[in-house]
């Protein structure tokens, strides 16, 4: 069900990216081949869904943890990972700013490429000064629950490499060093493995 | 003319994309010139309700009707010259250099010629006592002159509907003051204003009628003397009743009979002066 689920955001993703992909195909298809014009396609979405996938299945504290024991310092680690705690709450933030500013007349879609960068400025401005003031907010929060007054400080999770950790990794690296073989030396497949498009 | 409704709610349900539920089933009337205050715990619907009523929400079942405007077809834009909402946090919408551009950027899209704007700033600076910082950055500003402005630039636009939500929150005693008093006003000069707010006593100087929430539904509406004297409609919204209302209970508890629907402290003084008159009277009148 958490799969489904995982699927589903995906492919929301995905579906949000559509109307790039078709104007990929449309110019790679103006200026190349259609073949070409599908393999960039894949690509993005090769590079969007690993993007995705590792954001919808790590938790922000993991990731910090994974970064801790890589030998990152904690400051650079913990800035890190609450820049992500705070994608959806800057989220919510400019939707609230955008249902105000709505509220007393503003509109959104209007005008030539200028006019409408210049309407930006009503939802960017206090964007910007919420998020700035939350920082402070923040940092002094942090500073009264005693934020790296230790050097050395311990965590309540750890985490370490496990057995499945080491094959998994291993896996990815023979992946990996396979593509650099087959990149420089490309007969090692046999033909007939190719999937030729040919318009 | 009065018995028309100026918005009508009927059966609205509202449904977020992410699958919550926030209002199952909301039917209301409000009228012309009417002070409403909608009240209910955090998460009740309150905030969802009142987006409806400019269009920033659409109903995703039920219908708004706003001055006959049915607000599922109707743009925001539209609807934003008839209804101004006062959000909670006046520093969503701040954003220009002067507090006069700030007034400006409302009256923009109303179709005004340059004089009448100039006018209609001069005027609303005055209501709202910010002439002194007409060239000031509204960043710099103090938490009540930002609400003020805030208020101030909904009101220039000169809604027929005014909408507070949590208009007390971060507030001083002046503020507050000068809230009930703006609210006051326009509601003589026949506007109509929606207050969603938690706090009781403001609620019971400035609102008549409640409008109690819980849960995505309407639970009670009627006048407030009534809703915050009522004990199980109080304990289901978990709102406390007012100090007074206590008073007259435990008084009531002492043995003697208090009417409960005591909310100022005016109206408790002359119950009390009364009483004590009585008293000392048949006192008197034993003695001899």
């Amino acid at each position: 069900m958490i799969l489904g689920k995982l699927f589903a955001q995906w492919l929301k993703s995905i579906k949000g990216m559509s109307f790039l992909f078709l104007l990929l195909i449309v110019f790679n298809t103006l200026f190349d081949s259609f073949s070409y014009s599908i393999s960039m396609i894949l690509r993005i979405i090769i590079m969007v869904s690993s993007f995705s996938m590792f954001f919808l299945t790590v938790h922000p504290d993991d990731l910090m943890l994974s970064l801790i024991s890589l030998k990152i310092p904690y400051n650079i680690a913990f800035s890190f990972a609450l820049s992500f705690r705070f994608v959806p709450t800057i989220a919510m933030e400019a939707q609230n700013i955008i249902d105000a500013q709505k509220s007393r007349g503003y509109e959104l879609e209007q005008g030539g490429l200028i006019s409408q960068a210049k309407n930006l400025i009503p939802l960017l401005i206090p964007l910007i000064v919420c998020s700035m003031k939350r920082a402070f907010h923040i940092a002094e929060s942090l500073d009264s629950r005693a934020f790296g007054s230790t050097k050395n400080r311990t965590f309540y999770y750890t985490i370490s490499y496990a057995k499945k950790d080491w094959i998994l990794t291993a896996i990815l690296i023979a992946f990996f060093i396979f593509g650099i073989i087959v990149k420089i030396f490309p007969n090692i497949i046999p033909a007939w493995f190719y999937f030729r498009l040919s318009i | 003319m009065t018995s028309i409704p100026q918005i009508v709610v009927n059966d609205l349900q509202y449904h977020y994309p992410d699958g919550t539920i926030a209002l199952k089933g909301v039917s209301l009337n409000i009228y012309r010139g009417e002070i409403v205050g909608i009240m209910g715990k955090n998460g009740a619907g309150k905030s969802t309700l009142i987006k409806t009523f400019n269009g920033l929400l659409k109903p995703t079942f039920g219908t708004v009707y706003v001055e006959n405007n049915n607000i599922s077809d109707t743009f925001t834009s539209y609807l934003s010259k008839k209804v101004g909402i006062v959000f909670q946090n006046p520093e969503l919408q701040l954003f220009a250099n002067t507090v006069e551009d700030e007034i400006k950027f409302s009256l923009k899209n109303l179709n005004l010629s340059k004089e009448a704007i100039d006018e209609k700033i001069s005027e609303t600076l005055k209501i709202f006592d910010l002439e002194k910082y007409r060239n000031r950055s509204p960043f710099n500003l103090s938490g009540g002159e930002k609400k003020r402005l805030a208020i101030a630039s909904i009101m220039c636009r000169d809604p027929e509907i005014i909408v507070f939500d949590e208009p007390t929150i971060g507030q001083d005693a002046s503020g507050i003051t000068f809230i009930k008093q703006i609210i006051k006003e326009n509601a003589t000069s026949g506007k109509t204003v929606v207050i969603v707010t938690h706090d009781i006593e403001f609620t019971i100087d400035v609102i008549p009628r409640i409008i109690l929430m819980a849960d995505g539904l309407v639970v009670a509406d009627g006048p407030t003397h009534k809703i915050l004297s009522h004990d199980t409609i109080l304990e289901m919204t978990s709102l406390t009743s007012p100090q007074l209302v206590k008073f007259s209970k435990s008084l009531t508890e002492l043995g003697e009979k208090v009417p409960e629907d005591i909310f100022l402290v005016k109206q408790m003084v002359q119950y009390l002066s009364e009483f004590f008159k009585n008293e000392s009277r048949k006192r008197k009148g034993g003695k001899p």
